[in-house]
C-alpha cells in the first residue's frame, strides 16, 4: 500500500479552505501551515491562465527529512505516510534544509519542526484527513497508488521541484485550460 | 543573523582540526617542540574544539536534547559531524595529557589528525543537498577544509608566540598558499554557480551582493596576503610582530565567509514560491 494525495488543479479554485481545515483540526500557531495552496505561474501552459494546486507533505518514497535527521524523529509507515515525532525532534532544522518542498516548517513556541502527518490518526480510525474533508470542492482525495488507475494523474507540474530527488507520492490533475476571467476585468 | 551559533561552531571546530594537524605534523617532522610549547597548544585546541561544540547546541531548539543528534548515523551527516567532533574531543584531550606528561604521543596524534579531517568532511557533506544547488557539489567540503587549512596553523603560530617561540618561514608560506587556493576555489565556485543558471545564479548574485562581500575578500585573503608578500620582501624574514594580526584578520575573514555561506544559499521553489 502506497497512500498519496491526489492534487485535482482542474477543481481547485484556490479558496484556501484546505488550509484552514488542517489549521483548525491541529490548532496550529497563526503563522503556520501545514497545507499551503499555490497559485501555478501564469505561463506555464500555453496560454496565459490561473490556477492552483493544494501542497502538503508528498509522503516522499525518499524522503529526504527522514535522511537528513539525526535524531531519527521521522518514520515511514508501511502504507507510505511519513510521520515526524515532535517529541524526538531536536529542532535542529535540517529536515528544512533537506526537503526540496518546504515541507516542515519550524515552530517557534515550542522550538520544534512540524508537518503534515496526512491525518494519519484519522484514517487509521476510517476517517478522510481534514483538508480532504474540509474542500468544498472534492479537489483532494487519498488514494493508494499500488492500486489506482494513474492514467489521467500526473506525477509534477510545471514549477514544481525535480521529483527524482525523493520521488514525491503526490499526484495531479492538471488544470483545465480555457479563458480565464480576471477579477480586475471589468471590459 | 540567526546562524552565527552554526557560523562559529563550523569555523571553531574546522580552525581546531586544522591546529591539531599542524601541531602534529609539526612535532613529528621537526621533533623541537617542548613539553610546555606542546602542552600549552594542545591545551589551546583542546578549549576551542570544547567551546565550538558548546555553541553548536545553541543553535538547536532543543539545546538539552543535543545528545539525540547522534541517533541516526546511519544515514545523516549530522550525526557523523557530531560523532566525529565528539571523538575529536577526546582524542585533544588525550593528546594535551601525553603533552602534559611527556608521554609518547604518535599514535593518538594519528589517530586525532585523521578523525579531525574525517569530522570538517562530514561537516561539509552535510550541506551536500540537492534542495540548495549552490551546495549540491564538493564546494562546501573544500570550503570548510581550506578553513581548517587556513586558521590551523596560523592559531599554532599564534599560541606559540604567546611563549615567545617563533616559528619557521614553511608554516607561512603553506599558510598564504592555502589562502591562494581559497581564493582561487572561491572565486571558481562562485563563476561556476553563477553560470548553473536558476537557482544557482540566484544564489551567485546574493553573494556578490551581499554586505561582507568585499569585506571577506579583504579580511580574509588580499590583506593577509598582503602582510605575508610584505613580510616575504624584507630583507629579513620577521613576521612576529605581524603574527596575532595576520590570524585575526583571517578569522574575521573566515566567520564574515561562513556567515555569507548560510545567508546567501537560495533553496529549490516550488511552483516560484
Amino acid at each position: 500500500m502506497k497512500k498519496a494525495f491526489v492534487v485535482k488543479s482542474d477543481r481547485c479554485v484556490g479558496c484556501h479552505a484546505c488550509e484552514m481545515a488542517c489549521k483548525n483540526e491541529y490548532q496550529l500557531e497563526a503563522t503556520i501551515r501545514w497545507r499551503k495552496v499555490y497559485q501555478l505561474p501564469e505561463n506555464e501552459f500555453g496560454v496565459p491562465s490561473r490556477h492552483f494546486a493544494s501542497l502538503a507533505c508528498n509522503h516522499c518514497e525518499n524522503p529526504a527529512c527522514l535522511a537528513a535527521c539525526p535524531a531519527k524523529a521521522y518514520t515511514k509507515r508501511e502504507d507510505g505516510i511519513v510521520i515526524h515525532h515532535t517529541e524526538r525532534c531536536i529542532g535542529c532544522k535540517m529536515c528544512m534544509m533537506a526537503c526540496p518542498y518546504k515541507v516542515p516548517v519550524f515552530n517557534e513556541k515550542i522550538k520544534k519542526v512540524e508537518k503534515c502527518h496526512m491525518c494519519a490518526d484519522k484514517q487509521d480510525r476510517g476517517e478522510k484527513p481534514a483538508c480532504v474533508a474540509g474542500c468544498p470542492m472534492e479537489a483532494l482525495e487519498i488514494v493508494d497508488l499500488d492500486d489506482t488507475n494513474l492514467a489521467n494523474m500526473r506525477s509534477f507540474l510545471p514549477g514544481f521541484p525535480d521529483i527524482a530527488i525523493t520521488k514525491p507520492t503526490t499526484r495531479f490533475i492538471t488544470p483545465n485550460l480555457g479563458i480565464q476571467v480576471r477579477g480586475n476585468n471589468n471590459g | 543573523m540567526g546562524e552565527w551559533p552554526v557560523v562559529l561552531f563550523t569555523v571553531l571546530s574546522q580552525m581546531a582540526a586544522g591546529a591539531f594537524v599542524t601541531l602534529w605534523v609539526l612535532d613529528q617532522r621537526t621533533k623541537k617542540i617542548g613539553t610546555e610549547m606542546g602542552s600549552f597548544a594542545s591545551l589551546g585546541i583542546a578549549l576551542i574544539t570544547a567551546i565550538s561544540l558548546a555553541v553548536s547546541t545553541s543553535h538547536l531548539g532543543q539545546p538539552m536534547e543535543a545528545y539525540r543528534a547522534l541517533s541516526h548515523i546511519g544515514t545523516s551527516w549530522l550525526s557523523g559531524e557530531i560523532l566525529l567532533f565528539g571523538m575529536f574531543f577526546a582524542l585533544t584531550v588525550i593528546y594535551w595529557y601525553q603533552w602534559h606528561c611527556g608521554m609518547e604521543r604518535k599514535f593518538i596524534g594519528a589517530i586525532g589528525a585523521s578523525v579531525a579531517l574525517l569530522a570538517v568532511m562530514s561537516s561539509g557533506m552535510i550541506y551536500v543537498l540537492p534542495a540548495r544547488p549552490a551546495w549540491n557539489n564538493l564546494g562546501p567540503m573544500f570550503f570548510f577544509l581550506l578553513t581548517a587549512a587556513a586558521l590551523g596553523p596560523l592559531l599554532i603560530s599564534v599560541l606559540f608566540k604567546i611563549k615567545n617561540v617563533q616559528l619557521g618561514k614553511n608554516l607561512y608560506i603553506f599558510a598564504s598558499v592555502v589562502l591562494v587556493v581559497g581564493l582561487t576555489n572561491f572565486l571558481l565556485y562562485l563563476s561556476t554557480i553563477i553560470s548553473m543558471g536558476d537557482i544557482g545564479t540566484v544564489t551567485g548574485k546574493n553573494i556578490i551582493m551581499n554586505g561582507v562581500f568585499w569585506p571577506r575578500l579583504l579580511a580574509g585573503w588580499l590583506v593577509p596576503l598582503g602582510i605575508i608578500a610584505y613580510t616575504a620582501l624584507q630583507k629579513e624574514w620577521n613576521i612576529s610582530r605581524l603574527v596575532v594580526a595576520l590570524f585575526i584578520l583571517t578569522f574575521i575573514g573566515e566567520l564574515l565567509g561562513r556567515s555569507m555561506f548560510y545567508e546567501t544559499v537560495t533553496a529549490l521553489t516550488v511552483f516560484g514560491f
